[in-house]
């Protein structure tokens, strides 16, 4: 009896609940109390006072499918019913990430708020689709492709679909279609570089992972943003030099001002970087002391009884960031 | 950028320019996000020998991971230049979620608290401040008091209902609409935006007139 369930959360959400064998009977998770079972083969919570026995539990079996069913006022309802993940192929593992909609509008009345959601592997090894318009539901692979929603009932037990577009792998359910928001677009010595795909509109950016001690991840990052980097460094040479009248040797001594204030690890991360980005150390050093400056952002952070469920939810900040100035900045 | 350090190092993301190794704008794997506003107005004074706070922040997301590690790491230290930091954390280790704003003075730092809405701008309103400039109104204060009464009446209407897509329909609202953003014919504009949710590790980016809302799931990316 013990194990996974899918049962209805809240409203027509619905998720993985475990119920787990205890001394003298069963732990609900999210239940009040434990559930004893009755000479009748039913389970309730303990007691012995009228109301004890007014909601009952019974474990069954209905054409081959493990579910539990709850008995109230006399009448009996499906209430959940036992998962079971199976193996996981490598090829739904390998999907793993972030995605949004692609066939419908951010926000519109079909789906109040962001139509994102993520699919990954939780740490009790169970597939999930996190973030939906019902919540963070479990999914069964049966093929490489194609997946079904646990439990049974109300958009449960349907289908979801992997298929390809324009080359591009999206995932498929109730009628939504996901891309994935990151894309691996370079790999160097256990970095990444990812960018966004565009889903949220139109541009994309660079979402770079670096892992490794503070010189490995700096070789990671010159390899894999030289370009950007280069990119970024005549953008703000050439606005400095017209705006204040900066000189190549501004740079390089403002450079080197910022490097001598940096803490150790930081410079690490730059001496990392100039290995591998095809800039001279000095150079490097004038890219890292670069940053957004000026002024005019505004931040709002909420939670609790502002987001509604008590728990938190969000932070924000609506940010002015200035073309780049050397030194400290605030914006 | 997503750094993955040795331990004991937290993961940090760093929204910034490509190359810029310094922290306006952040979060890390144990649910801290920090974002960094200009206070010059109410401290206008400047220590160019400081260690810049943006060097700082960095730190402090490396190194802290809960409210209290934070809040010591504020109290540790002076800034270069008169800021305004808006930190809120979930913890994963406690599950603790609170927020707080640092109006960080070069010469003190005041927090302020509140329960369940944060919102700041470009001036100090701590009362426990003495001798402030007064914030002109309008475009000489950079429109710091309208932007942040807009957020409080934002944050006021929308009570109960603030998910991440209602702030990024918040911060999408021009100052002259209620919002926080400059609108397209201003003399001073808005670059870029960002919403986060801290416990999940994920933010949106939006850069105007050139993205929408991207999303960024970072739990993947974040190794420690």
């Amino acid at each position: 009896m013990a194990g996974v369930y899918v049962k209805d959360i809240s409203g027509m959400n619905f998720g993985t609940m475990t119920i787990e064998a205890v001394t003298g009977g069963l732990r609900v998770q999210g239940q009040p109390d434990i559930w004893i079972f009755r000479q009748n083969g039913y389970f309730s919570y303990p007691g012995t006072g009228p109301d004890s026995q007014r909601v009952q539990f019974k474990f069954q079996s209905v054409a081959g499918r493990s579910v539990i069913s709850v008995r109230y006022e006399g009448e009996e309802f499906l209430y959940m019913e036992r998962y079971e993940q199976g193996n996981l192929p490598a090829a739904w593992t390998a999907r793993q990430g972030a995605y949004a909609a692609v066939n419908i509008n951010p926000g519109s009345a079909l789906w109040p708020g962001t139509n994102t959601m993520t699919l990954e592997v939780g740490a009790d090894g169970l597939l999930r689709l996190k973030g939906t318009l019902r919540g963070d539901i479990p999914i069964k692979p049966l093929t490489d492709t194609l997946a079904i929603t646990g439990g049974i009932g109300r958009n449960k037990g349907e289908s979801v679909r992997v298929v390809t577009v324009a080359g591009e792998e999206e995932i498929e359910f109730w009628g939504f279609r996901y891309r994935r928001t990151l894309r691996t677009a370079n790999t160097f010595e256990g970095g990444t570089l990812f960018q966004t795909t565009g889903a949220g509109g139109s541009g994309t950016f660079n979402v770079l992972a670096l892992n490794g001690n503070w010189r490995q991840m700096g070789r990671q990052y010159g390899a894999l943003l030289k370009t950007q980097m280069g990119e970024f460094y005549d953008l703000a040479a050439a606005y400095l030099a017209a705006s204040q009248g900066s000189t190549a040797e501004d740079l390089r001594l403002l450079g080197q001002f910022g490097y001598n204030l940096q803490f150790p690890y930081a410079r690490q991360l730059i001496d990392g970087m100039a290995e591998t980005s095809g800039m001279s150390n000095e150079k490097q050093r004038s890219v890292a002391a670069l940053m957004g400056g000026l002024f005019g952002c505004s931040s709002m952070n909420a939670w609790g009884d502002y987001t509604g469920g008590g728990r938190w939810s969000s932070a924000g900040t609506g940010t002015r960031r200035e073309v780049p100035s050397l030194g400290s900045a605030g914006s | 950028m997503v750094y993955n350090p040795p331990s004991p190092q937290n993961s940090v993301v760093d929204i910034n320019y490509a190359g810029s190794i310094s922290l306006q704008t952040g979060m890390n794997s144990k649910g801290i996000f920090l974002d960094l506003q200009n206070g010059q107005m109410s401290d206008p004074l400047t220590y160019a020998d400081r260690t810049p706070a943006e060097f700082r922040l960095f730190s402090f997301l490396l190194d802290s991971s809960n409210a209290r590690e934070l809040d010591a790491s504020f109290r540790s230290v002076s800034p270069s230049m008169g800021l305004i930091i808006n930190t809120a954390v979930e913890s994963r280790l406690d599950f603790a979620t609170s927020a707080s704003v640092y109006e960080w003075a070069t010469y003190g730092v005041k927090q302020r608290t509140a329960s369940g809405l944060l919102a700041s701008a470009n001036h100090y309103i701590d009362p426990a401040w003495t001798g402030l400039p007064a914030i002109p109104d309008g475009l000489a204060g950079g429109f710091s008091k309208e932007r942040l009464a807009n957020l409080l009446a934002r944050g006021a209407q929308y009570k109960g209902a603030i998910d991440t897509a209602r702030m990024m329909q918040i911060f999408d609202t021009t100052i002259p609409n209620g919002g926080p953003t400059f609108p397209d014919d201003s003399p001073l504009e808005t670059y870029y935006q960002i919403v986060a949710a801290p416990g999940d590790s994920t933010l949106w980016l939006k850069a105007r007139g050139y993205s929408g809302w991207e999303k960024m799931a970072l739990k993947p990316l974040f190794l420690r």
